[in-house]
Order: C-alpha cells, then sequence, then structure tokens
C-alpha cells in the first residue's frame, strides 16, 4: 500500500482545513456551521464504516495465540489494537464537540484527540493492516479510502481546533478534568474484539458467565451497580451536561454494537438488527438527540425488561467472558438495561405516567405487528428470522402444551410466491404476554421512583436539619449545648416577628407579631375566637413549627433548643388531654420525672397542690372517675410541678365551679410572685382585668393593643370597652399603647454570641 | 385483630395442614416395572452337568423305611428380578418336591441299585404362571440297598 | 310510637355519619361503591362456599352420595347460631348498658322503654348486615351446589330475617345477666384477674385434650374413608340430639329427597309454614318477655356504668424513675390498666405458641418426605409471623389512639423518638414471649435442632420489630387523632389496613422464599442468612424510623 501518498494526502487536508479555519479566523466569519457538517460526516462516517465491516485484526483471541494479521508480531498487534480503540474514541469525542460548545470538550480533544490521530497518520500501514488485513482482497481495498476519510477529517477538525478555540491557560484541575473526560469516553466507546485480542483466552475455556455461576452473578450485580455509581457520579452535573453525558454514551454504544456487523450481516434479513435490543440502541440516541417523549418511553418500558431477562438467561453464556460477542452481549444489555431508568433519575426525561405507558404500548403493537408479518415473509427464505423471540418466548416455553394447543390455529395466504403463515391465537398470546410485562414494569417502576423520592426528600430535609443544628453549635461557640442562646437563663418570654401559616394558605393566621413578658408578670391575651391566640400559644409549647420568627422562652429559641425550652415551660390546654387509665398520682409522678423533678421538690409541689386542690380522696383512683373540674386540676398541678418559669394556659377558667376559679387565681398569683411569668389567653374580661399586670389584644393574627392594668387603672379606662373598641375598629390602625412599652420593645433582648453577633 | 383477618388465618392454616398432607407425604413405592426372569439354573456344589442336564448324586443311600431329602438351589438371571418365585415339579412316584425346592424320596424303583428321579424347575412370569420357556433339569441319582 | 322512631332515626344517623367519619368521596359515588363492595363480598362468599360444597362431594366426606347432607348443615347452622348469639349478646349488653350515648338518651322525654326498644331497632338493622354476610352465603352456597329451584332463595331472605329476630330476642334476654355480671367484675380487680386466669388455664387444658385425641400416626389420605364415616356417625347423631334446629334447617333448605341419579328438595308447604309459625312465636314470645324483664330495671341498669365505685385507697407514695424509664413504666401501667388490650395480648401471646404446637404435633404424626419437611418449615414460619405480624395492626393506631391527649408528646421535654418506642413496648414484651416459648415448643416437637431454631426465632423477631416500627411510622405521620377522640374506634383505619395487607404479603414473601431457599441449601445455613437479613433489614428500618421522626418533629 502506498502509504506515503495516503500521508500526504492527509496532511494536504488537514492543511487546508486549517487554513480555511485560520482565514475564518481572521475574517470574524464563524466557522462553527462547517465544523458540524464536517462532524456529522465524520460521525457517520465512522458509523457506516464500523458497521459494514469488520476489523481483520478482530480474528486474532489473545496475544499469544495467533493468527494476527501482523504474522507474530504481538507487540504491534497490540499497538494497533490500542491505536483502533483510541482512534474510534478520538474521532467519537472530536464529531460529538462540533456540536457543543463546552471547553473543557475542546481541551480535551486538543489534548488528546489530536495526538491520536497523528499517531495514526505516522503509523498508517500499521492501522490498514489491522483493519483489512495484510493482504486484502479488492473488496477489502475499497475501505481504505474510508480510512484515509476518517483519519483525514479528524484530524482537520483538531487542527481546527487548535486554531480557532483559545483558552487561557488551563489549570491543573481542567487537565484532571479532560484525562476524566477522555478515559470515561475510552471506556464506553471501546470496541468490542479489543479485550479479546489483548487477553483473549480459548473462547470457550475460562470463565463462562451463564447458569447463575459465581461469576454470573457478578455480572448481574454489576448491573446494578455501575447505575448507582454512574448516577452519583453524574448527578451533581447541570442539567445539559447530564443529558450530553448520556448521548455521548449512546452513540458510542451504538458504534461499538454494529462494528460487530459486517456487509453481508446487512444483506441477510435474518440477522438485520430489529430485535428489541438493537431498536432501542438505535432508538435512544434519537430520543436524547431530540429529547422525545415517545421513543424514550418505548425504550423505558420495553427495553429494560427484554436486556435483563437476557442477562439472566445469556445467549452467549458459554463463551469466555473476553470474547467479542460476550463483550457485545454484555455492554449492550447494560446500557439497555440502565441507561434509560438512569435518564429518568437523572431527571433528563419525566417520571413515566400513563401516557408514557399508553404511547409504549402503542408503538409496542406497531412493532409487534411489523415484526409478525416482517417474520412470516423472510420465512419464505432459506434462513428463518425470529425477531422478538416468537419461537423461543420464555413464558410459552414454561407452557409448552398450552403453546402447542394455540399454534393448531393458522392462517396463512400467499401473495404472488411468498407465502404467509400466521398463528393468530399464539401471536395474542405473545402479544398480551408482552403487554402484561409492560404493564408489570410500569408498576414497578412507579414504586421504585416513589420510594426514591421519599428517599431523596429525606435526606434533603436531614441535611438542613444538619445544617440547623451546626449553626446552632457555632453560634453558642464555646458555650455548653444546654446554655441559652439569647442572654442568660432568666424567666422571659420574647416573641420576634413571629408569623404562622397553615399548610398552603396564603392567609397568615398569625402575623409578625412581636411582644416580651418580663418575669413576676401575669399576662392576660385577649382577642375574639380565631384571632390567633390558641395559635401561638401552641407555637410557644411546641405544638405547632414555626414558619418564620423566633421566640424564645428564658433565652431559648424554641426550634433550635426545643428541649431546653420546654423544661422551662408548663403547659395548661383548654380542654385537660390526660391519659385517663392512670391514677392522678402515677400521672404527676410520670410528668415530674419526665422532668426530672427530684423528690423532695415533687413531694411538697404534690402535697402542696393536692391540699390546695383538695384531692386527697381521689388522688388515687384512676382519672377517670373525675369530674371535669378535677381533671382541670390536676392537669394545673402537672404543669406547675416542676415549678417552670414559663407558665402557660389557654382558656383555663372554662368549665370551673367558682372555688375552683379562686384557687386557679391564687396559684396564678403565687406562681408570678416567685418571679416567674404567667402567660394565659382568657375570654373572660372580668378576671384578665382583676388578676392581670399586662395585657395585650389580638385580632386576625395581629397584635391591635397592648397595655399595663396599672396604667389602665390610673387612667380609670374600662377594659371591657377598650377591647370592643379594639375588636371594632379599623385594620390600619395603630396599635394602642398604655403604658405597654416595655411589651413592644422586643429589641432589648439581643442575642450576644461569643463573636458578639448581635442575632441569629 | 380484625374478627375478618382471624378468619383468614384460620383457613390459611388449614390449608397449610391439608397442604402438607396431600404434596409431603410418603407415598407407597410405584410398582416398579416387572424385571421379568431371563433364565433359570440349577446350582449347587455337587451339581454337574453332563449332555446339558444337570445331576446330583446323593451320599447316603436309602434306606428302607426312611427317606432322603435333598434341597434344590436355583439361580435366576437377572439378580434382581421381580419374580422370583420358582416352580418345583416332579413327575416320580417315588419323589415329592415342595414349593421351596426340598426334595423328598422315600421310595426307589430298583432294589439294591441306583435309582434317579427328575426334578424340573420353572421360573414364573408377572402373573406368577409357570414360564414352560425358562426352566430347568436336574437328575437326582440316588443308591438304594 | 313516634319516639321510637325518632330516637331509632337519631341514633342510626350518628352511626352512619361515625363510620364514614373521615371518608372524603363523593356522596352518590361513595354509596355506589359501598354498594357494589358489599355485593361483591357477598357474591364471593357465596362463590368460596360453593366450592367448599363440591369440593365435599367430589371427596365423598358424607358418602358416595353426591351431595351434602341436611344432618352437616344443621351442624353448621347450629355453630353459626351459637356464634351469632354469643357476638350479638356481647355487642348488644354494650349498646344497650355501656355504650355513651345513654348519657343523652337516658335524659330526653322518652320513657325508658322506648329508649330500649329504639336501641332494639338500631341494633336489628345492623345484624341484619352483620349477619346477612356470613349466614347468607353458607345457605345460597348450598342451594347452588345442589340446585334448588328459585323459589328457595326469597323465602331463605324471609327465614333469615326472622332468625335474626329470634337471635336478638335471645341475646337482648341474656343481655340482662351479662350486663350485671359485667358491672360486678368490672369494680373488682381481683376477679378479673382470677377469670382472665381461669380462661388460660382453660384454654391450655382444652389443648391438652385435644392433642391428646390426635392419633400417633396420621395419614389423612388414607383413614379419609373411616374418618368420613365417623363424621357422617356423628352428624346423624347430632341432628337427633338436636331435632329442634334441625327442623329450622330444614324449613330453609327444603326436605332433601334422595332419587337415584340426583337429589332434589321439596317445599311441603303445610310443615314450613308450621315451623315458620312456631318460628314466629317464640322470637316474638321471647321478645315480649325481654321487655317485661327489662322494663324495671332498664334505667337503673343503664345507669350504672357511670357510677364509679370510689374505693378508699391508702394514700401511696410519689416514686422517683429515671427519666428516661418513666415513659416505659407509664405505658406498661397504662396498658396494664387496659383490660381489653391485656387481654389480646395474652390471647396473641399464648395463641402463637400453641397453635405451633398443635400444628407442629400433627406435622410430626405424618410421615413425611424431604419435600414434605421443607413445606412444615415454610408453614410453621408462616403461621407465626402471620399472627405475630398482624398483631402490630394495633400498632398502626397506637398514636391515634390517645386521641386528644396524643399532642402531648411535643410538649414533653423529651426526645418523641423515645416517648413513642416506649408506646410499643407492652405489646412487644408479650411478642417476645411468645417468640421464646414458641422457640421451646419447636425444639421438643419438631425436627428442628436448637441452633436454627434459635436463629430462626432471631429472623423473626427482627422481622417482628421491623413490621412493628414500619405500622408505627405510618400512624404517627399520618395521624387520625381526631376521629379515635370522637368515637373512640375506627373501623376502617387506613393505617391499620395497610399495616394488615403489609403483614400478609411479608409472611407469604419471608415464607416463600425460605421455602425456595431450602432448596438450595440445608436448614441451618438457610436459618442464619434468614436471621442475618432480618437483622439487617430491621437495622435500615429502624434507622428510617428514627430519622423520619426526627425530621417530622422538627418541621411539618
Amino acid at each position: 500500500m502506498n502509504c506515503i501518498a495516503y500521508r500526504l494526502i492527509i496532511l494536504l487536508v488537514s492543511a487546508l482545513f486549517g487554513v480555511t479555519a485560520y482565514i475564518f479566523k481572521r475574517k470574524n466569519i464563524p466557522f462553527d456551521l462547517i465544523g458540524k457538517l464536517t462532524g456529522a460526516a465524520l460521525f457517520i462516517l465512522t458509523f457506516v464504516f464500523s458497521a459494514v465491516h469488520k476489523e481483520a485484526i478482530s480474528i486474532v483471541i489473545g496475544l499469544n495465540r495467533g493468527p494476527s494479521p501482523f504474522g507474530t508480531d504481538m507487540p504491534r498487534t497490540a499497538f494497533a489494537t490500542v491505536l483502533i480503540w483510541l482512534t474510534y474514541t478520538a474521532v467519537l469525542l472530536i464529531a460529538f464537540s462540533r456540536f457543543t460548545k463546552k471547553p473543557a470538550l475542546h481541551y480535551t480533544t486538543k489534548l488528546f484527540a489530536l495526538p491520536v490521530l497523528v499517531l495514526d497518520t505516522l503509523f498508517l500501514d500499521t492501522y490498514s493492516i489491522a483493519n483489512i488485513g495484510n493482504n486484502p482482497s479488492s473488496d477489502d481495498l475499497i475501505y481504505l479510502p474510508f480510512i484515509v476519510a476518517i483519519i483525514a477529517i479528524g484530524l482537520s477538525l483538531s487542527v481546527t481546533d487548535y486554531i480557532l478555540v483559545s483558552q487561557p491557560r488551563p489549570s491543573l484541575s481542567d487537565t484532571a478534568l479532560s484525562v476524566g473526560i477522555f478515559a470515561a469516553a475510552a471506556l464506553v466507546a471501546i470496541p468490542p474484539f479489543v479485550l479479546q485480542v489483548l487477553l483473549g483466552f480459548r473462547r470457550y475455556e475460562g470463565v463462562i458467565f451463564s447458569n447463575f455461576t459465581q461469576e454470573h452473578r457478578i455480572m448481574l450485580y454489576l448491573a446494578f451497580i455501575i447505575p448507582i455509581i454512574a448516577f452519583h457520579i453524574l448527578k451533581n452535573l447541570k442539567e445539559d451536561n447530564k443529558r450530553l453525558c448520556v448521548l455521548f454514551y449512546s452513540l458510542a454504544i451504538s458504534c461499538s454494537y454494529f462494528s460487530y456487523y459486517s456487509l453481508s450481516d446487512w444483506t441477510s434479513p435474518a440477522n438485520l438488527p430489529l430485535g428489541i435490543c438493537s431498536v432501542v440502541i438505535i432508538l435512544m440516541p434519537f430520543a436524547l438527540m431530540t429529547k422525545n417523549e415517545w421513543i424514550f418511553n418505548c425504550c423505558l418500558f420495553l427495553g429494560v425488561l427484554t436486556s435483563f431477562t437476557d442477562m439472566l438467561f445469556p445467549m452467549v453464556g458459554q463463551l469466555n467472558v473476553t470474547a467479542t460477542e460476550s463483550i457485545r452481549f454484555w455492554a449492550s444489555s447494560y446500557f439497555v438495561f440502565f441507561v434509560p431508568v438512569l435518564c429518568v433519575a437523572l431527571k433528563i426525561f419525566k417520571r413515566p405516567s400513563v401516557t408514557g405507558l399508553l404511547r409504549a404500548l402503542f408503538a409496542f403493537s406497531v412493532y409487534f405487528l411489523f415484526t409478525l408479518c416482517f417474520n412470516a415473509v423472510i420465512n419464505n427464505f432459506a434462513t428463518a428470522s425470529d425477531y422478538l423471540n416468537f419461537e423461543n418466548n420464555y413464558i410459552l416455553s414454561a407452557f409448552p402444551e398450552f403453546a402447542k394447543a394455540t399454534k393448531e390455529v393458522s392462517f396463512s395466504f400467499s401473495i404472488g410466491e411468498t407465502n404467509l403463515e400466521f398463528f393468530p391465537l399464539y401471536d395474542l398470546v405473545v402479544y398480551v404476554s408482552y403487554v402484561l410485562l409492560i404493564v408489570i414494569m410500569w408498576f414497578m417502576y412507579k414504586a421504585l421512583f416513589k420510594s426514591w423520592d421519599k428517599a431523596e426528600n429525606r435526606r434533603l430535609r436531614e441535611r438542613d436539619y444538619n445544617k440547623m443544628k451546626k449553626e446552632l453549635k457555632s453560634f453558642l461557640g464555646t458555650r455548653s449545648q444546654d446554655a441559652p442562646m439569647y442572654g442568660d437563663n432568666s424567666p422571659k418570654l420574647v416573641l420576634r416577628k413571629f408569623s404562622k401559616k397553615y399548610g398552603n394558605n396564603k392567609h397568615y393566621s398569625v402575623d409578625h407579631v412581636s411582644f416580651a413578658v418580663k418575669g413576676g408578670e401575669i399576662f392576660g391575651f385577649l382577642g375574639p375566637n380565631g384571632a390567633g391566640k390558641s395559635t401561638i400559644i401552641k407555637s410557644i409549647v411546641g405544638i405547632q413549627p414555626i414558619t418564620s420568627g423566633s421566640i424564645e422562652v428564658c433565652g431559648y429559641d424554641v426550634s433550635r433548643q426545643s428541649i431546653q425550652a420546654k423544661l422551662n415551660t408548663g403547659f395548661v390546654p383548654d380542654h385537660y388531654a390526660l391519659y385517663e387509665n392512670l391514677t392522678g398520682r402515677e400521672y404527676i409522678n410520670y410528668i415530674a420525672d419526665l422532668y426530672d423533678v427530684d423528690k423532695k421538690s415533687r413531694d411538697e409541689a404534690i402535697e402542696k397542690y393536692v391540699t390546695r386542690f383538695q384531692l386527697h380522696n381521689s388522688f388515687d383512683n384512676p382519672m377517670k372517675t373525675y369530674s371535669h373540674g378535677m381533671k382541670q386540676k390536676i392537669a394545673i398541678m402537672a404543669a406547675l410541678v416542676h415549678n417552670p418559669k414559663v407558665w402557660i394556659l389557654d382558656e383555663p377558667l372554662t368549665g370551673l365551679d367558682p372555688n375552683s376559679i379562686y384557687e386557679v387565681k391564687e396559684c396564678m398569683k403565687e406562681h408570678a410572685a416567685k418571679g416567674n411569668i404567667v402567660f394565659f389567653s382568657s375570654h373572660i374580661i372580668d378576671v384578665v382585668e382583676k388578676i392581670c399586670d399586662k395585657i395585650a389584644i389580638i385580632k386576625h393574627g395581629r397584635i391591635r393593643a397592648v397595655a399595663s392594668m396599672a396604667k389602665i387603672e390610673e387612667h380609670e379606662i374600662d377594659l371591657e370597652e377598650l377591647y370592643l373598641h379594639v375588636i371594632t375598629a379599623d385594620e390600619d390602625e395603630e396599635i394602642i399603647n398604655i403604658g405597654g412599652n416595655d411589651i413592644l420593645n422586643v429589641t432589648d433582648y439581643e442575642a450576644l454570641s461569643s463573636t458578639g453577633a448581635k442575632t441569629l | 385483630m380484625k374478627k375478618s383477618v382471624i378468619f383468614m388465618i384460620g383457613i390459611i392454616y388449614a390449608a397449610s395442614i391439608m397442604l402438607v398432607t396431600f404434596y409431603g407425604l410418603v407415598t407407597e413405592d410405584a410398582p416398579t416395572d416387572s424385571i421379568p426372569v431371563k433364565s433359570i439354573e440349577i446350582v449347587g456344589e455337587n451339581v454337574g452337568e453332563s449332555s446339558g442336564e444337570k445331576f446330583v448324586w446323593l451320599d447316603s443311600p436309602l434306606l428302607s423305611g426312611g427317606s432322603l431329602t435333598y434341597q434344590i438351589q436355583c439361580k435366576l438371571t437377572p439378580d434382581n428380578t421381580t419374580n422370583t418365585a420358582v416352580i418345583y415339579e416332579t413327575d416320580d412316584p417315588y419323589a415329592s418336591v415342595d414349593e421351596n425346592g426340598l426334595v423328598t424320596i422315600t421310595g426307589f424303583s430298583e432294589a439294591g441299585g441306583v435309582n434317579v428321579i427328575t426334578v424340573k424347575v420353572y421360573a414364573t412370569d408377572d402373573e406368577g404362571n409357570k414360564s414352560t420357556a425358562i426352566t430347568d433339569v436336574l437328575n437326582i441319582w440316588y443308591a438304594s440297598e | 310510637m313516634n319516639n321510637i322512631a325518632t330516637l331509632a332515626k337519631m341514633q342510626l344517623k350518628e352511626k352512619l355519619v361515625s363510620q364514614k367519619a373521615g371518608a372524603r368521596t363523593k356522596a352518590v359515588s361513595g354509596t355506589l361503591l359501598t354498594v357494589l363492595t358489599t355485593l361483591l363480598k357477598f357474591v364471593l362468599s357465596s362463590a368460596i362456599c360453593f366450592g367448599l360444597y363440591t369440593v365435599a362431594m367430589v371427596f365423598s366426606v358424607f358418602g358416595t352420595m353426591a351431595y351434602v347432607p341436611d344432618t352437616f348443615m344443621t351442624f353448621l347452622f347450629t355453630v353459626l347460631l351459637m356464634l351469632s348469639i354469643a357476638s350479638c349478646t356481647v355487642r348488644l349488653t354494650k349498646a344497650l348498658y355501656f355504650s355513651r350515648d345513654n348519657v343523652i338518651l337516658l335524659t330526653l322525654p322518652a320513657t325508658p322503654t322506648q329508649v330500649f326498644l329504639s336501641k332494639i331497632v338500631v341494633f336489628f338493622i345492623f345484624e341484619l348486615k352483620k349477619n346477612a354476610s356470613f349466614i347468607i352465603p353458607v345457605f345460597v352456597g348450598y342451594f347452588l351446589a345442589h340446585g334448588h329451584s328459585f323459589g328457595f332463595y326469597p323465602w331463605l331472605i324471609i327465614c333469615f330475617i326472622f332468625i335474626s329476630v329470634f337471635t336478638i330476642a335471645v341475646a337482648s334476654l341474656l343481655s340482662i345477666p351479662a350486663a350485671i355480671i359485667t358491672n360486678f367484675v368490672r369494680q373488682r380487680k381481683s376477679l378479673q384477674i382470677l377469670i382472665t386466669a381461669l380462661s388460660v388455664i382453660a384454654v391450655v387444658v382444652g389443648l391438652f385434650l385435644f392433642v391428646s385425641v390426635i392419633p400417633g400416626e396420621l395419614d389423612l389420605r388414607v383413614g379419609w374413608h373411616t374418618l368420613g364415616l365417623q363424621i357422617q356417625e356423628f352428624l346423624m347423631l347430632f341432628a337427633e340430639k338436636i331435632s329442634v334446629i334441625h327442623d329450622l334447617t330444614r324449613m330453609m333448605i327444603g326436605e332433601i329427597i334422595i332419587g337415584e341419579l340426583s337429589v332434589t328438595a321439596v317445599f311441603p308447604a303445610d310443615v314450613m309454614l308450621l315451623r315458620f309459625g312456631a318460628l314466629l312465636i317464640t322470637s316474638l314470645a321471647l321478645f315480649m318477655l325481654s321487655i317485661l324483664v327489662v322494663k324495671p330495671i332498664f334505667y337503673s341498669m343503664a345507669s350504672k356504668p357511670f357510677e364509679y365505685l370510689k374505693l378508699l385507697v391508702k394514700p401511696k407514695t410519689n416514686i422517683v424513675r429515671s427519666s428516661k424509664f418513666t415513659a416505659i413504666h407509664s405505658e406498661f401501667l397504662k396498658s396494664a390498666k387496659d383490660s381489653a388490650r391485656t387481654a389480646t395480648n395474652i390471647a396473641i401471646a399464648v395463641s402463637i405458641p400453641m397453635l405451633s404446637f398443635v400444628s407442629n404435633l400433627i406435622f410430626s404424626a405424618m410421615p413425611t418426605t424431604e419435600f414434605g419437611n421443607k413445606l412444615i418449615f415454610a408453614c410453621n414460619l408462616l403461621l407465626i409471623l402471620l399472627i405475630s405480624l398482624n398483631s402490630n395492626s394495633y400498632a398502626a393506631s397506637i398514636f391515634s389512639r390517645d386521641g386528644r391527649s396524643a399532642y402531648l408528646i411535643k410538649i414533653q421535654p423529651k426526645d418523641p423518638t423515645l416517648l413513642l418506642v416506649a408506646k410499643l413496648m407492652p405489646t412487644t414484651v408479650f411478642c417476645f414471649f411468645s417468640f421464646v416459648l414458641t422457640g421451646t415448643l419447636l425444639v421438643s416437637f419438631s425436627k428442628l435442632i436448637i441452633t436454627d431454631v434459635v436463629f430462626l426465632m432471631l429472623g423473626i423477631t427482627f422481622v417482628y420489630l421491623a413490621h412493628l416500627l414500619y405500622s408505627a411510622e405510618l400512624d404517627i405521620l399520618n395521624p387520625h387523632t381526631e376521629i379515635y377522640a370522637a368515637v373512640g374506634e375506627y373501623e376502617s383505619d387506613p393505617n391499620e389496613i395497610k399495616s394488615s395487607s403489609c403483614a400478609f404479603i411479608l409472611s407469604f414473601a419471608v415464607a416463600a422464599l425460605l421455602f425456595l431457599l431450602l432448596f438450595k441449601e440445608d436448614i441451618g445455613s438457610v436459618c442464619i442468612k434468614f436471621a442475618g437479613i432480618a437483622l439487617l433489614a430491621f437495622a435500615y428500618r429502624a434507622y428510617l424510623f428514627i430519622s423520619n421522626i426526627k425530621l417530622f418533629y422538627k418541621e411539618k
């Protein structure tokens, strides 16, 4: 072969392209279009070349077992194989990078593709011999121009890269990325015969992969492990990059899949790539390029199940793993098995829905009919075809008598010379079985993705939770985790711009409420029904989460340091909530245990309250025998047994008799006198008037008035009138403030972190 | 637990016992295909053969008023034949043979001489009938006083 | 009369609404759905009964004739009638004397008798529905299997209505002593414990009696014929002794005439109407009697449950417990005081070893092949898992059952996970105990050796725990506290249904998996693998549980 001439041609073409590119660059004419056209041409050329031509070197089995086109020259054989491999990678990368504007890709082609192609040119003779053999027949010689053309175009395009793309000085990480990209590309673009040539054992010896031997099972596990690894690698890329990666993978696989074919295969109807796997391999790149849901859904539903069954019962199982057919089988099966699912997981395509299922079913029906007719037609010729495995259907082979029975019904007619025979019943059964499988796949996908979503959701929330914890830790700095975030542990209750929205409601039930309560105060909270009193109380106590703003109890933030905040709170709900089967004593002791109250204070407290509330006779009887008032008293006891700094009550006096009301009021006064806070909401203005020190009136989720009772008495204001006025007044009016400055002044209490930052 | 659940569990319980009964128990050995006898041969320590027939000499003579006994031993081929029954026949008036092959000789036809009685053995077929094709003959020679 | 009708309507409405509590389906489609499902259930059960009869005929259980004799139907009907009366009595007692709405009803301007009658009417309507679902299919299946003429079907419905009347009449009479006894026992704790202990002992004794009946060698296929004869004898005896119910049954299924080739049922109108009349009169008489008896005492009896005996108890001392342990202690206390809950726990704890014991005894009496041994192993596993996992359906409502007190967990200054896990402990302890007992029984009475049994029980425990956490998580993340707070019971709690179906699927899956594995490896390694995988599954589930609850309580 006259290699010199070909080399010259290659160099000439490259030089031509280079000069053209340079001129275009100087004249600022975009070279993109030419680049794209040439790239597409390159890809098509490579694909067609590999599809109709079998490399001569692919017959080599192992380096020390001939025969090789190079005779016994093993190093050369190895070199040639690797060269072909790298050439495929380089060419695919070059063609692919014409269509994307990713600098990383261009850098990769600059760094790797060019040297590879230069090597090709230098060792053109080796390369050609490897492709078409040492003594090519005249048929084979036709392929020589192909080879030269591919190398030439490839080299030209990479030269244009050097000229057109000017990048800033690449960093080490860029280089590393490029190495990674090239390595990955090489991995997926590997021609199937490479392993056989380099490593191959005799074809039927060595490790066999079928019948669920250990090695077979390893391959099956890999089918699941590889996509998980790929997912973790790819999930953090940008949307478009993910698609490009998978697209490259599909293009590379289709190339290597069809490289096994030769011209004769295309002319014999039985070997056409019309089986499901082949169809998916052809369709996936189209689906990815055009983002077409139809095609993708077909691949998703049909391909996965068939490839999985193929892997379970591999037809190439008897061959050694490095054999060409074996590599081709496993590579393509893996591809068809996990790439569609990977695409959905990476959100390149949407989750399969019912419409997707219907689309797939429709497409499958079309495909089914086509294959049916095709099989019937082809059966007239020498080699019968059996696409879609009509004859060897796995399911029907489990019921041979049934299958035979259905085959009885046949129907044939002739068109001209061809005789078409159909087995309607049998075909119907096959069709139904496939449809069932598809539907089952759909349910499995739904379940899979639902649990996937749940796991993702949980992971995200866990991440937020951990972030919150870390923030708290860094905020507290050197203080212990039990130390209050804001200042010291003295009794105080502060709400800062607290807002609460229920679910997806647009409307805030509590809207930016801020107030502060100091120790020793009895604070009354008035408002109409639905104003938000209960919501505020429930959020302070921890029953409801906070939408925005913050609530602070004795220096502890209620959401971030909830346990410490709860330890300092005692809550009496509006309707007692107790465990009715327990006795009063058991219940109170249980609560006291939870609050870590020691025996001495517990005994004192219980004795005091039992006497005060006159519960002697009933305290050791089950609580379901108590009257309503007694149960409420027990609830009060439970809230006070640990002597909380903040005592919160929600409508405490509903349903109590006068004696009990009196007792409750006395408790409240006593508790506040000790320096603690008593915070309660009520409807009964008289009671509020008599015992509160400070009050606030809330309406529609916003504070409308604050007052100190001392000032109200001073000005001889009737609280009832004030309340009615506030409730019926306009929304836009300012907050009425009667001596309640310290209530509204929440900025006095600022958090001090170890670094001196004011608030979190 | 709801009543329906208890009911279902009860049914599954009964069903599992039924299942084990019908699928898990030892079945009698199916009648193996019978292995027919191919040939029968009389054997023994002193059994000899001459011109196609077997013969054996009894050591002790037959005393008057006494009897001689001889146990016939047969070998069936193949060894694992299922038709192990053997039919013994003799039509000699002075001898009888029981079903186990024990020949009892009580008389003789020639006094003070050598007598011979003939016993035929037949193999059986599947139904236990005499199989006339598979047979052997034993001549028992004995002396009488 | 008006009063009764109004009262009845009021209670009916309340019951219907509370049963559909939580359902948000549109009215039309909802009722259509219920009608369809009831119809479907009905058809299904009839079909099952039909199938069973056909099987019995094919196997000549009742003799060589191809029919199921009316004596068998008598026996079946007696059993069903007894069960029906028993459950009726229990539920009627509860409805008449222990229902919460007595508080309102007794204060309304109606005489106690009117209240009584209105309750009976409401009860009757619901009873019809309940009885229909299991008595009618039995007979319909029978009719189908024997080709009765069409007239029998409406006749069956008429008879059935009056049999229900009869049942309720008997039940209302029996409910009076039942209520008195219940009131008496409720107040006295020691009596309750005594009764529980006695019933457990009775069950165990009954078990031993039953076990002694099991023959040493049991091969049902061989002994089928003799068993069939024995059954027939027994049925004849039974029908003779209890001729009343025999007449009643024949009233419904007609007189069976055994022809040469087939069997026909005739309807001698005079005999039938006579019997029907007798039934009618008896029921009405009983009914009148019960009204007569109840009239003076209904009011006092109905108000009794609301009076609590205030026992003068010696004041106890306060005991301090560690805050981590106190939740567990409190849950055990609550569970012990809830007698219904304790009864269920004990029942489950006892039933698993018992059933396992009986079945293993039966199995060891059978001559089994290797395949049979594998089947037995799988069946053992299946039974234990089915019962223990289905008992977890209680855990699927354990949080919601607290009703209004459920939110207390959020207030307590402790990690909610600890408090929630404490709730699950009482039942778990009983289950552990039953697993240990079952293990010892398996070692003694089945063909397994001790290491196998240990690993098997470990595996079962882990599967049980994993399913328990799953059920609890279902409820905690989707509580139905309002319904439980209002009504006390939620018939079709979706969490319970989910947990129950998961229990069935899981038990069958595990049993099938281990059964298949047994073909590849021997029992010992299968048990070890099972224990290992179950441990991993449990660890993962526990991690999910803790993480989900933590996130759920941190934000919503």
